[in-house]
This record gives C-alpha cells, structure tokens and sequence, in this order.
C-alpha cells in the first residue's frame, strides 16, 4: 500500500466521502418510494433542517406545521402521480427520459446501466421490484461507491480510491449525469407539493458540481506521487 | 479470349490432391436456420430464445422471445409450430411493445380521489388483496356470492381454467361476462345450432376454392395466421379461386379473385339465393345429396333424401337470385355463376366473419352458410369448412368439492334481447346493472378487458362504471392504464403475456392439435403479477386453496398429466421446444360419419331418444330414472346435450354432430325445433333489420373493421403497431360523399341516434355507396402516449413521445354505435348503425 499524503486529510476525504454517500444515499431514499411517518420525522431534525436551510433546500410552510401523518398521506399521493401514474407521470428511469434515447421501458440504457453495475462488481438484489434504471436505483449505486471510497481513503489505500472515483466519474458522465437535471426540472414543473421540488433542486445542485469534485478528488491521490494522479486524471478526461 | 467456359475447364482439370486438406468450413445442423435463432446486432452475441406463445389476438401463436441482457428484444414465429410454420404476424412482432410501454403499470394502484378523477395512491399488494379478499369474503360468507361479478375480455386456456374453473367456481359464482357478444357470438350460437361445436376450421391447405362472406382473413381473423399464411398459399401456388363479398375492398378482398361488393347486412340474401340455385339446378346432386343423410331440414327424423331436397326446395323457393339482387345489389348473374362454381368445383371452402355476422338476424346468415356448405356437401372433408381440433390438456381440477354457484341474471341482455344468447349479451351487462331488476354485483372485477371502450354506447358506459351507487367496488386487473381501468377503485397489475406462464390450445389449421406453452420472457417488471396468481392468493387469504402453488406449477403439472406431452418429455420439452404434436396423429375429417359400436350405446344409462333418435345417458343427464328420461325425453331434459353419446340414423349409430350448449340431436340440423320452439325461423331465412326498413333517404349504415396491425383494443399501446396504423378516417363512396359535397380528407360529422363523432373522410370507390366504414382500435383517451398520440397526459417532454410525429389518433366508432343484439343469438350488431353523414361545420 503506498503512503499517500494529501494536502487534505485522510479523515477528512473519508469524511467528506460519507457525505456524498448519505447525501446520495437520502436521495435515493426520497425518490425509491412514498415517504413514511417515520421517515418525515427523522428528516425533520433541527440538524437536518438547518442543513436543509443553509443548502437553500426548502419543504414549503406545510411542512413545518401540518401533522406528519396528513404529509404522508398527501405526498404518497403525490409520489404516484408524480412517478408511478397510472397515466400522467414522469417515469423516473434513463431508459424513458434520456434525451435521443430509445424512450421505453427497459430499453438499451437499461442493459447499459446495469452492466456498469456488473462491471464494477454489483447487481440489483434479487427482491427488488426496481428496474435498474430507476432514479433511486442510480442514486443508491452511487450512494454504495461513495460509502466505498471513504473507506478506501481511511484505508489509505490508494489504487482502490482511484478506482471508485473513476467508477462514478464515469457512471455520472454516461448514465445519471445525462438525464437527472433534465428530470429534476420536469418534477419541479408538475409538483404540487414543495417536497418533491426541495429535492429535485438538491439533486440538480449537488450533482452539477460532482464531476468536478470527482477529478479534484482524484488530483489529491497524487499529490505525493504525480504519476499516479496523472495516470487517474488521464483515464478521467479520456 | 478467357471466358466463363474457359474458367470451368481449370476447374474441370483440378485433381483432389491439389486441394488442401481438412475443409475450413464445416456443416453444423442438417439444413439452413431459419428462425429459432437470434444475434444482437451490436455484440454478435446468440440472443437468449425463449419459446413462448403470444396474446395480441385469440389466435395466440407460439413464438419465440429473444432476450438480450435481460430486456425482451424481439418476437418472432416459432418455426417447430405446425400451426403457423414459423410465421408471425405484425401484431405478434410488435407485441415487444407489451413489455417496453413506458406507461405501464407496475404497482397496485388505490383511488383517492373521485371516481374517474384520477387521484391515485400505490398500495402494497397485501393491503389491495386484503382489500378485495375481505369484501369477497363477506359476500361469500352471507351466501351471496353472485355478487361478484367478474368479466373477463381475453381468457383462454391455461388461464381460463385456473381463474374460472378453479379459483371462481370455488368461490361460488357465476356471475361471469366475457366478451364474445362483442366478437362473433352470432357464428358461434349459430354453429351450435347446427353441428354443435361452435367453431369451424377452415381447411385451405386442400381447397380448390374459397367463398367468403365477410371476413378479413387476411388482416385478422380468430385463427389468423395459421389461416391466412396457408389461404395466401393457395391462392399463389395452386391459383383456387377465392370470391371474396364484402362491402370494403378489403385487403384480403383486394387479394382475392374477384370482389363482390354487397349492401350491409345483405350477406344472407345472397347465400339463400345461392342455395335456391343449387337445389333448383340440382347442383347439390353427388357429395350434397350423400351428405343430406346427416342433415335435418323438416321436422322429425324419418325424411328420406329425396323429402329432404322437396323440403328445402320449398323452403328456398322465394329466395331467387332476382330476390336477391333486390336486396343486395349483387347482379342475379353473378349470384348464380358463383353458386354453380361453389357447387361444382370441389372441394370448396365456404367462410364468413363478423362482417356477415354482426348484424339483425346475424345468426341466421351462419345457418345460411352452413346449409350452402351442406348441400353442396362441403363439410368436415378436406378443403371445407371442418370441425375444430384442439389439443386436449388435462390439468389439476382443484377442491374436489365445490360450492353451488349462485349468479345474478345480468348477463344475457335486457329482457327480450336475444331468444339463445349460448354466449351472453355481455355488451349490455352494464345496462343491466343500471336496471338493477335483476340485481346488481356489489364488487365488479374485469380481467383483460375493457368495457368503457370496447362496447358501444360510450357514454353511457362511462356513466356507470363512474356511479358508485350502482357499483360499489370495482377492480381492474390489467398491465396499462386505459379508458376502464381510469374508472375502477383499485388497479391490479396483471403482467403482459410476455412475462407469463400458460398452456394453449388453439384449434390447428391442419386438423392435428398442437399443444403448447407460454413461459416468461423476462421476470415481471416492477411489481406485476399474473392473475392466475393472484388468484391462487386471494382463495388462500379467503380459506379455500387451490391445490396449485403458482400457474408455472400448474403448467408443469398439466404437462405430466397430458400424455401426449408427457410421452414427448413433459414440462421440461416443452420449455425447450415450446410446441408439440404427435407426428403419427392424422388429421380429423368426417368425424360425424364414425360408426358406433354396440358397446358404446347399449349399456346401462344409455337410452335412445325416439323422438330425435339419440343415444344419449339420461345418468350422466342426472335424470332419476330410466322411466323419466324416456318420458321426458332428450330434448326436453336440462343440459342432456352433455350427455349425448350418439345419432341413429337408418339403423346405424354414429357419432354424428355431437351437441354442445343445445339439446340438438347429432344430425346437422338446418331444421331447428329449437330455435323455432323460441319463435325464430325454423331454417335460415331472411328478415331484415327493423331500422334498415325504417331507413330515410340520406340515412347511411355505419360498420367497422379491423386492420391489419392492430387488434381491437389493446394494441394500440405498442408502439410499433400504432406508428404503422395510428389513424382511421372513414370510408365513403365518391357518390355518397359528393351527394354532400365532401371531398377527400374533409373533416366530418358522423351521427346517430346514439350521438355524433367527428372525423376525416377518405373519399374511395373501395366501398359501397350507402355505407360508412370506420375501423377499430382507434381513438383512445386514456391509454398510454402511442395509443392516445400526443393528446396523452403524459405524452410530452419525453424521446419517445416527441417521435410521435403522426397528429391524429383517430376516432371511436363506438361513441355512436347502440349496444344492440342480435335478437337470435345476442351478438352486439356492430354493422347495423344507421347513421348521417355531413361535413363538419356545414349545420352551424
């Protein structure tokens, strides 16, 4: 295992990693089914809405005042028309919304998104009723390699943390990357509700400056070994 | 100077040893592949082949699903089937859209809002069946199970015997719809009426000629590919001749020898003036004559041959071809150089369709068939009109004891509807509902169907599947959202055939059955379910299990029980082959002719009928006695045609037309004493529609038809069908349209008594004048983006929905056609329509 000395810490990338996990991971959970009671109140720490704030994400006034159980209700509802129909929806996977792509379900994309699962060593688990293009299915991939690069970086290990920032550069770049901001504007059209809107608008955002944070993660892997970066950031822009 | 016979000469001169050794290329199967076999384009890779079955139309054709990395990528014809050779039609192949359509349902679906509002909340599968298993329960419980009713659209097989005789019947009711009022209910009743079984092979593989009254073979048919792939070969190869009458130069009108154009609903005239020709040109004299033997024309059975041709000589007097003419517009010339050609090129096949049947008396024109076919003795030979074959399964039948089943008595139509609805007036269920003087259902379940559009009367339609006062609780089992499921309380979703177990049956066009499966594709998407599942499920939450595990189990095990298919190699075969029929099977012609031996009829229970002459088992009648079946005789005693065992017939017994939904004897009966016992005319006979006498100068007759890439009502969400056939302007005459003063492609208003549609008009000679012809599948509000085009809620801002570049989607026809019946056998008229036709905006 090579020293690797960042100008940023260790703890602090691995850190920051878990971040981007959890924050993927809360999108993935948002967007995979109708949020429960539970759910609601374990969103509305005074943590997490004070995060929420600052990241400019806002639920609208209902939220602060109505019971949980009429929230869940109403955005259950909302959650079917929104992304189930029947009818009117906004079908949240690639296959569907890609811009000239083939516009069914599970069409080419679709293989596409989960042999780059396969590729870098998962698949959908068996219970689940998710096609893998789901937006939440997406998400919870990236969520899992995040998870893995900060373990990676608090392992110090630096081939490994290379590879899974490579691995959601380019799943960004060729799969979630191409749809979700057009997605996220479609939702924000059609909701009723601000809920569905707050997080469509913290996807965009905090996915528009992924890529980025990616290659400079990616930049600090070299910062004692040139080569290595170089050869990481080579296989990036190629 | 080199030329080609120089080049050959140094091949002539080449010895073996100059040729290198071992061949580079070598022969892996014994001949070319043709089909069974797929490759992806982008890799090379062999596409996983599943052998399948289809379910865009009845027909239900095995196939063979290709799947690539887990997505359904294409169907084709599967090759090994004796039914089909391998050929698939536009329907079938586009049917990768059932499982693509990105406005499928993929979990169970609650409203929340108003009926019909289209607020809706996803449910877990718990909660949905909880749901409706808790309700049918109560209803069970309080001895009142008729009222669930459960209406059914496309339901054969496999599924019909786990849902309807398994889970249904042990559930305990009867109140069960299907949809073949809609279809070709008339043919059917009308072939009970005659030779029993109520569906007819047509056995173009030896004809020397075809006679076709009303049927698109061609485009669509019940048996459609196995048919019309073998009638295409006929015609090109051994060049028979095929008349074809039809009021639209249809395509398969177009492909024939001649078109006979026909007023509406006259079809009947024509084949009575065909057979006053036959029987007075003694025509029928040779195979007719011999075949009069088994077939009834007068009342009783003692009529020799020669009383048999006096009674259906006087029978058809009046029916001349000049009468004829009158009636139909076909020239008496060419009514008669058609029945001599019928009558004298042998054999002949003689076939009709819904656009002879779906009329007033549409009953009667298939027992004008059947006698044309009878007299000219081209009946269950080969190269005629035969006896249906199918393959025969057996399967686990569940609870050894079952409940009585209760039913309400809605289902045969308004009262005086239709005197021998053997197939229901399902089309008019809801009216029946409305009614409620029979008692209405207090859940309403439909299965594959879809009553808002695909019965006439709309509106009407939407009223009252909308009134939660007349039904309470509603559910729709379906893989998409369409114009009916828009209005239930709770949305199953079944999986589309592609991801689905089932056995099938389907009559064979070479008179040798054919047994085959479906298996899945790919793993339902989402949260799909197969009903027959379902079903499995629900008799468990409510106490009465099936016996089954799953439809696959029941596949399985119908497999091991059928030994036909378990001596090929049971469940596993057919996984890998799809199909199976026994090569030393031969095919079934004359099977009326077969002579009984003694032991079959002379046994305990078994008593003729002196009367009709009848052998048939008044134990297995469920009479009491020997005594009391004798007294009460066969024709008299409830559903004796179940126990039919055989027809004397000049001292001789023989198997004759066995019977089914009427105590028919075994005789063909053109004479019926059962249908006249109701009031109807014993023999074919003409009478004319009521609202055809009552026809005002200006008044046109709307009919339909299907095309070639769509079915009726539930294709229309692929996409590759509706991008071939999206739109569907109306057929007028150039004489009806400039009578009015409409040009081609002006926007029209088509009205009846039931209301008015508007659309385009395609101004063509390819029609009658006095005559509309809008085609089906056209028009949807409610039913994904393809079928609704760009008038789809969610059709916009997506790839596949800004291809859509075609800008109409068609009208409905039947927001203007009456749920009317056919006063014989129930048959919705769907050819019968008196309508006026003006340009759009000419009355404002």
């Amino acid at each position: 295992m090579h020293d690797v000395t960042p100008t940023i810490g260790h703890d602090e990338l691995a850190k920051s990693a878990i971040e981007r996990s959890r924050l993927y991971g809360l999108l993935a959970t948002v967007f995979r089914r109708e949020p429960s009671v539970e759910f609601l109140c374990r969103l509305k720490t005074p943590e997490l809405m004070v995060a929420f704030s600052v990241a400019g994400v806002d639920f609208g006034d209902d939220f602060g005042t109505d019971p949980f159980a009429d929230i869940a209700e109403d955005l259950a509802i909302e959650y079917t028309r929104l992304f189930l129909g029947p009818g009117k929806h906004i079908s949240p996977h690639e296959s569907v919304q890609l811009k000239r792509g083939s516009g069914i379900l599970w069409g080419s994309e679709t293989s596409e998104v989960r042999q780059a699962y396969r590729a870098a060593g998962f698949d959908i688990g068996e219970p689940e009723t998710k096609i893998p293009d789901h937006l939440s299915v997406e998400l919870d991939f990236l969520s899992i390699l995040a998870r893995e690069e900060a373990q990676a970086w608090a392992e110090q290990d630096q081939g490994r943390t290379a590879k899974l920032l490579q691995l959601q550069h380019s799943f960004i770049t060729r799969h979630l990357g191409k749809w979700a901001a057009r997605f996220c504007a479609r939702v924000k059209e059609e909701s009723e509700f601000a809920f569905y809107p707050a997080f469509a608008d913290l996807l965009r955002g905090f996915l528009s400056g992924e890529k980025a944070d990616i290659v400079n993660r990616l930049s600090l892997i070299g910062a004692n070994d040139q080569q290595a970066g170089g050869d990481h950031l080579k296989t990036i822009n190629e | 100077m080199l030329n080609r016979r120089n080049f050959l000469q140094v091949g002539a001169a080449v010895p073996l040893s100059v040729l290198a050794g071992e061949a580079l290329v070598r022969r892996v199967s014994a001949g070319p592949v043709i089909g069974g076999k797929d490759f992806s384009p982008d890799t090379g890779k062999e596409r996983q082949a599943i052998p399948s079955a289809c379910w865009q139309c009845v027909t239900r054709c095995p196939n063979i699903s290709y799947v690539e990395d887990g997505r359904l990528v294409k169907i084709e014809g599967q090759p090994k089937s004796i039914r089909t050779n391998g050929v698939m039609c536009s329907k079938g192949q586009g049917g990768v859209g059932q499982f693509s359509d990105p406005d499928r349902i993929l979990y169970p679906m609650r409203r929340v809002g108003k009926r019909g509002e289209g607020k809706w909340k996803r449910v877990s599968w718990d909660e949905a069946l909880g749901e409706i298993a808790t309700r049918m329960k109560k209803l069970r419980d309080a001895g009142t199970p008729e009222k669930v009713m459960f209406h059914y659209g496309r339901m054969k097989a496999s599924h019909s015997k786990l849902i309807k005789s398994l889970f249904l019947a042990n559930y305990g009711t009867g109140t069960i719809g299907n949809h073949t009022s809609i279809c070709e209910a008339a043919k059917w009743t009308a072939q009970e009426m005659t030779w029993g079984g109520h569906y007819d092979n047509w056995d173009f593989d030896h004809a020397n000629y075809v006679l076709n009254f009303g049927s698109n073979v061609l485009e669509s048919h019940t048996n459609h590919i196995p048919t019309s792939h073998r009638l295409i070969a006929r015609l090109t190869e051994k060049r028979i001749r095929m008349v074809t009458f039809d009021i639209r130069l249809s395509n398969t009108a177009a492909k024939s020898s001649e078109w006979v154009p026909v007023k509406p609903g006259t079809d009947r005239a024509v084949i009575l003036a065909m057979c006053n020709v036959v029987m007075n040109e003694d025509l029928y004299k040779g195979d007719g004559e011999a075949f009069l033997k088994f077939v009834k024309v007068s009342t009783g059975r003692k009529a020799s041959i020669a009383d048999k041709v006096v009674a259906l000589k006087a029978h058809l007097t009046g029916y001349t071809p000049e009468w004829a003419e009158k009636i139909s517009g076909v020239p008496a010339g060419k009514i008669r150089t058609i029945a001599r050609d019928v009558a004298t090129v042998k054999p002949a096949c003689i076939i009709t369709y819904r656009g002879a049947v779906s009329h007033h008396h549409g009953a009667d024109t298939e027992r004008a068939a059947q006698m044309l076919a009878s007299i000219t003795g081209n009946i269950d030979r080969p190269g005629s009109r035969c006896k249906a074959v199918g393959a025969k399964w057996k399967y686990p039948k569940g609870p050894k004891k079952k409940p009585k089943t209760r039913k309400l008595k809605i289902l045969d139509g308004l009262p005086g509807a239709a005197k021998m609805p053997t197939h229901h007036v399902s089309h008019q269920v809801l009216k029946m509902i409305k009614d409620g003087s029979a008692g209405r259902p207090e859940i309403y379940m439909w299965y594959c169907y879809t009553p808002v559009y695909a019965n006439g009367e709309v509106q009407e339609n939407i009223d009252i599947l909308k009134d939660e006062k007349l039904i309470p609780f509603s559910v729709c089992v379906d893989p998409f959202y369409d114009e009916s499921a828009a209005l239930a309380d709770i949305i199953l979703p079944d999986t589309p055939y592609t991801e689905r177990w089932g056995w099938e049956d389907m009559v064979s066009p070479t008179q040798v059955p054919e047994y085959y499966i479906r298996q899945p594709a790919v793993k339902p998407l989402g949260e799909c379910r197969d009903f027959a599942d379902v079903c499995i499920d629900l008799a468990d939450r409510m106490g009465f299990p099936l016996g089954v595990k799953n439809h696959e189990d029941f596949v399985k095990a119908s497999c091991e029980m059928t030994s036909a298919v378990k001596a090929a190699g049971g469940f596993e075969y057919m996984k890998a082959n799809g199909v199976y029929h026994d090569p030393k099977v031969k095919p079934r012609y004359y099977s009326y002719m077969k002579v009984l031996k003694p032991d079959a009829y002379q046994k305990p229970g078994i008593v003729m009928d002196p009367a009709t002459g009848v052998y048939w088992n008044w134990k297995k009648a469920k009479v009491a006695s020997e005594e009391e079946a004798l007294k009460k005789g066969y024709t008299h005693t409830k559903k004796a045609y179940k126990a039919y065992v055989g027809q004397e017939i000049d001292g001789v017994v023989y198997s004759g037309f066995k019977p089914d939904k009427l105590n028919k004897s075994g005789y063909l009966e053109l004479y019926s004493e059962i249908v006249e016992a109701k009031g109807l005319p014993a023999m074919p006979s003409w009478t004319p529609a009521p609202e055809h006498e009552a026809m005002k100068s200006g008044d046109l007759i709307l009919t339909t038809f299907k095309v070639a890439a769509q079915i009726h009502s539930r294709s229309a969400n692929c996409k590759y069908l509706t991008e071939i056939s999206y739109d569907n302007p109306a057929w007028i005459n150039p004489v009806t349209a400039a009578a009015r003063g409409i040009a081609d492609g002006d926007a029209i208003k088509v009205k009846s008594e039931f209301g008015e549609i508007e659309t385009t008009a395609r101004v063509t000679p390819a029609i009658v004048p006095g005559a509309v012809a809008i085609s089906h599948h056209c028009g949807h509000w409610e039913y994904g983006r393809y079928a609704s085009g760009k008038k789809a809620p969610s059709g916009r801002n997506e790839p596949d929905s800004d291809r859509i570049w075609w800008t109409s989607n068609g009208t409905h026809p039947n927001w203007i056609i009456g749920n009317r019946a056919d006063p014989i056998s129930g048959q919705l008229r769907f050819m019968d329509t008196v309508v006026t036709l003006e340009k759009a905006g000419a009355s404002a």
